[in-house]
């Protein structure tokens, strides 16, 4: 630990640190374009400088390690005329398109030069134009917004190695060109480079003129495509307005950052998942018995039934399904003394480069593992009473699919609590709507063990409650005293969302 | 032709067509000339635009008339809870008797042709009940408010309805009062003897209090603002609150019936009926008169109508018990000790 | 507060206030007999248009290009603007490079509900582009809810204000 000054506030900070880090844990704002806290640090951009008491010169605070008793003045009046200059210099030949730029709302050049920037430009030169490219499949490039920070050529360069792109030429005619247009289509990872861009040169085709982000709510999630558990910013717009074709709710997946696990970046798999949070037409969203539509009522007569026959019971257990809704199915199996059961997730070959990507294609797998709950297709007889069918949207091995059919069809009270309609549902006496992972509050374990919690950004829709509801109606009041008690009884800790954060905890 | 017009019982019935198309032309034209007053009146422009086969405006004139389609094929509703039989006899209740009243009002000079006496009232004049006639049938439209107002099944209706019965019911006593001068003073009630008496002088003049309570008792009779407690828009609505389409049009046509009947009453006792300098040698000349008196009042009351605002109920009651009907007794008490003192 | 008025016997006959306010009605009523129509306060409007101020906030125009092009960019800011969710806008790409000005964006619906539509201006303000401006344009009925939904062609035909 050491003891340095930032902006006349002393603070002991860690060693081994940049100026930038140590500010942004002490949530001072630098602005800055070319580093990012997954890459290499380049030093190009100098938009992060900074005085450095004793040096003759204003510092990039990306590339300059603290030391102890350094002053840093981040806000004194000559950065801030280094910063109007370096703006200046950025938008000599930036179109300051934002009306048309789908970056806007969302970009850092925007943001800055609103609040450090200059309001008249000076240059009485043409700007350079360059056309749209669609350089890949997913992704178009701008060069005309480009500030040449060279993110995106870093992240090619090093994360994925697969070096698509490059800079050409010199001097004020530098820009951007893709080498490998075919790599990129390939390369599991390309989009995350219209993320990384600090403004609008990079962007995804799939996005381009689709919604302005100003309209749309973000709520931080948990990719339920794998069991990496990448955090996700999901893009939401729930205020359509009348004439809006009902193109449903979610926008956009992007990525998240989480220090603590040094993850930045998602994989095009899952970025590209969101559309299907919007299908409807397979979505259950009434309770079914016997495969018609039924009341609320109705559907908790035959839940007391099935739970007050005394037949032997078995539950199926869900590895797409939270940490919430799964602990309320064991609590009912506890409490009745059924059998527990897990089906095998579903897997599939890694991607090259694979980076994190997890073979086992299910968000709560490792909750399964933790609980050391049996395997459904290690079940040896498949007789029970009342079985109860935990799903949600993804799928699981063949093999316990079969099982957990035959279970259902030889039960006599058969209760599926699934999203959409599936061979599950049409298979049990009674179907109950589920939430889907972004209309409740739910955590999952990731495959290092760590608990993170995914916002419900939408709310439940009108008729679908969670499982917790139906089974123990008033008990609990909301999915946190779930998790409490989950992490109270399973796990040994108290743990609650406020502990758990934005970037989870390591279990 | 005339020969044959002049025979008493077409003559009777001419006359009887005449009055009562004249009558209710003069209500469709008076409610047209309410609204263009009042518009006046508000610098306004008032009703301008319904024009006759789409063309002629005259001024909106066509407006009564495309008033009365619409009522006519408005949907009639009648509440659930109403008493349905009193509900629709209601607004008849209220329209006969003011159309009824005025069967007695002599407008025109009576003529001799060969022998035969002609009269230009419908009822002969020689009844010899004519003022008690009149305030008789008169005091029957009461009936048509209360009855619908209780029909209606509606607290608002039902205050209305009170408020009205009880108003007209206290100031009758006033207006009944007032006229007992007149008949006092001609020494009859029939109503071609009040005019001929008030030859020369109108009976205005010498009557002047009484005249007053009478034109005051006026507009209360015929809940015309500023006593117009049984409407009273602003506050209750009214005694016709549940009433719509023609049933509604009804209790409107009935006020302003009403109106013309009391105008006519206090032209005929106050004002001499017939009677004008020069004028009246000549018959067509005397029902000018009678016509020309009767609009003039009847502009009266559209003028007082959007110039004074409504009284409140105690205002109302203590201006009726307290002022009106002492009044009518002085002057009735007046004019008793002045024919006592003639002998 | 209770104000006490004094009233004299003359003011508490009332008829004599009673004239004197019918003389005022009176007054009125003819000085609006005798008033050609055309002098009056109201403005009868289908014959008579009354003239509007330059900032009166009438139906929308969609501004052109030199071009015939529109100029709106489908920002969506005007959309973002509205307090009454009013403009609906679905945007396309096309591949035009002007040297003086990039365009890669347009409306290809470009709709407001008047019937939602408040008409306050807040989208004229919003617009970067002065693609879309309120006109002096009042006469705006429509016999159904659809009409109310004005489209982008109906839009750039809006006569434009007169000052301008
Ligand atoms: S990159 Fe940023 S500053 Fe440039 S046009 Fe886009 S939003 Fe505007
Ligand atoms: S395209 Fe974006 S990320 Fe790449 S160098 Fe330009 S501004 Fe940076
Ligand atoms: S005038 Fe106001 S309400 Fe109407 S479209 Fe524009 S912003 Fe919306
Ligand atoms: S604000 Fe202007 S440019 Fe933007 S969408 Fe609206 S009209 Fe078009
Ligand atoms: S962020 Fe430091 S130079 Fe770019």
């Amino acid at each position: 630990m050491m003891n340095i000054k930032i902006d006349n506030k002393e603070h002991s900070v860690e060693e081994g640190q940049t100026i930038l880090e140590v500010c942004r844990n002490l949530d001072i704002e630098i602005p800055h374009f070319c580093y990012h806290p997954g890459l290499s640090i380049a030093g190009n951009c100098r938009m992060c400088l900074v005085e450095v008491k004793g040096m003759p010169k204003l510092m990039t605070a990306c590339s300059t390690m603290v030391q102890d008793k350094m002053e840093i003045f981040t806000d004194s009046d000559v950065v801030k005329e280094a910063r109007k200059g370096v703006l200046e210099f950025i938008l000599l030949d930036h179109p300051v398109d934002c009306p048309i730029c789908d970056k806007s709302g969302e970009c850092d050049l925007q943001n800055y030069n609103f609040d450090y920037g200059i309001d008249q430009r000076r240059s009485i030169f043409p700007k350079e134009r360059h056309k749209v490219e669609k350089i890949s499949e997913k992704i178009y490039k701008n060069d005309n917004r480009c500030v040449l920070c060279t993110r995106c050529i870093r992240f090619l360069d090093e994360v994925t190695k697969t070096h698509e792109f490059t800079t050409i030429e010199r001097g004020s005619h530098t820009h951007i060109t893709c080498v490998d247009p075919e790599g990129l289509d390939q390369n599991p990872f390309a989009s995350n480079i219209a993320d990384l861009c600090p403004v609008g040169a990079l962007g995804l085709n799939e996005f381009r003129f689709k919604k302005r982000v100003w309209l749309t709510e973000h709520v931080r999630a948990v990719c339920p495509g794998c069991e990496a558990g990448c955090n996700l910013t999901v893009d939401l717009h729930t205020k359509q307005t009348p004439l809006d074709p009902n193109v449903g709710p979610v926008v956009r997946f992007t990525s998240a950052d989480n220090y603590s696990m040094q993850r930045f970046f998602i994989c095009d798999e899952g970025r590209y998942s969101y559309s299907g949070y919007n299908e409807t037409e397979r979505r259950l969203l009434h309770p079914e018995l016997d495969g018609e539509e039924t009341t609320n009522g109705k559907a908790k007569a035959f839940l007391k039934e099935a739970l007050s026959s005394e037949l032997t019971g078995a539950v199926v257990l869900s590895p797409l399904a939270s940490v919430e809704e799964n602990y309320a199915a064991i609590l009912l199996a506890e409490q009745m003394g059924y059998d527990l059961y897990r089906p095998s997730p579903f897997r599939k070959d890694l991607p090259e480069p694979a980076l994190f990507i997890e073979k086992i294609k299910a968000p709560n797998h490792r909750m399964m593992k933790l609980l050391e709950v049996p395997k459904v297709t290690d079940m040896e007889s498949s007789d029970y009473g009342v079985v109860l069918v935990l799903n949600s949207i993804g799928s699981i091995r063949d093999n316990s699919l079969v099982k957990i059919l035959s279970l259902l069809k030889r039960a006599k009270y058969s209760i599926t609590f699934e999203v959409e309609r599936s061979e599950f549902s049409e298979n049990s006496k009674l179907a109950l709507p589920a939430p889907m992972f972004l209309e409740e509050d739910g955590c999952f374990i990731n495959s290092s063990k760590r608990i993170q919690r995914s916002t419900g950004g939408l709310g439940y829709p009108e008729g679908v409650r969670p499982l917790w509801e139906w089974l123990f109606g008033n008990r609990f009041t909301n999915s946190e005293s779930l998790l409490t008690q989950f992490s109270n009884e399973k796990l040994g800790i108290e743990l609650s969302y406020e502990k758990i954060g934005k970037e989870g905890v390591e279990l | 032709m005339m020969a044959k017009l002049l025979a008493p019982e077409v003559f009777m019935i001419v006359k009887v067509v005449a009055v009562f198309i004249i009558v209710l032309t003069m209500v469709a034209v008076g409610t047209w000339v309410e609204r263009r007053g009042a518009a006046f009146i508000q610098d306004r422009v008032g009703p301008n635009r319904v024009a006759l086969f789409g063309k002629f405006r005259i001024m909106g004139l066509a407006q009564p008339v495309a008033d009365g389609i619409k009522f006519f094929f408005k949907e009639d509703v009648i509440p659930a809870n109403a008493d349905k039989i009193l509900f629709v006899l209601a607004p008849l209740i209220a329209f006969i008797p003011a159309t009824m009243t005025f069967a007695a009002i002599p407008f025109g000079r009576s003529f001799d042709i060969n022998g035969v006496h002609y009269f230009l009232s419908i009822l002969p004049p020689a009844t010899n009940i004519g003022v008690l006639y009149v305030f008789a049938i008169g005091s029957m439209g009461v009936y048509g408010i209360i009855v619908g107002a209780w029909a209606s099944n509606n607290k608002w209706s039902i205050l209305g309805g009170m408020r009205a019965s009880a108003q007209i019911i206290s100031y009758e006593l006033a207006m009944t009062m007032a006229v007992v001068g007149v008949v006092l003073s001609t020494g009859s009630l029939r109503l071609d003897r009040v005019i001929s008496a008030q030859t020369g002088l109108w009976n205005v003049v010498p009557q002047f209090l009484g005249a007053l309570v009478f034109f005051v008792s006026m507009f209360a009779e015929t809940n015309r603002l500023p006593f117009d407690f049984a409407e009273g828009e602003s506050e209750i609505i009214g005694y016709h609150v549940e009433y719509g389409s023609m049933k509604f049009s009804m209790f409107a046509l009935a006020e302003y019936a009403n109106m013309i009947t009391a105008a006519a009453l206090f032209v005929t006792l106050y004002l001499g009926g017939w009677h004008f300098p020069w004028l009246d040698q000549w018959i067509w000349g005397s029902i000018l008169a009678f016509l020309l008196k009767l609009v003039s009042i009847l502009w009266i009351f559209v003028w007082v109508r959007w110039t004074l605002p409504r009284f409140r109920y105690d205002q109302l009651m203590r201006l009726g018990w307290k002022v009106m009907i002492p009044l009518s007794l002085v002057n009735m008490i007046v004019v008793a000790l002045f024919l006592a003192y003639r002998g | 507060m209770k104000k006490e008025v004094k009233l004299s016997f003359w003011d508490r006959l009332y008829l004599p206030a009673i004239l004197v306010g019918m003389g005022i009605t009176i007054k009125h009523f003819f000085k609006n007999l005798f008033t050609p129509p055309s002098k009056r306060y109201t403005v009868e409007f289908p014959e008579r248009k009354k003239d509007v101020p330059e900032w009166y906030r009438g139906l929308h125009r969609l501004n052109t290009r030199d071009d015939g092009s529109v100029k709106c960019v489908a920002c969506y800011c005007c959309a973002t603007a509205c307090p009454a969710d009013a403009i609906f806008i679905e945007a396309e790409d096309i591949d035009d490079l002007d040297e003086s000005y990039p365009r890669e964006k347009r409306p290809k619906q470009f709709i407001i509900d008047l019937h939602r539509c408040i008409f306050c201006g807040f989208c004229q303000e919003a617009c970067p582009e002065d693609a879309i401006v309120l006109t002096n344009e009042y006469e705006i009925t429509q016999l159904s809810r659809d009409e109310g939904l004005i489209t982008m062609e109906e839009l750039i035909k809006t006569p434009k204000k007169k000052m301008d």
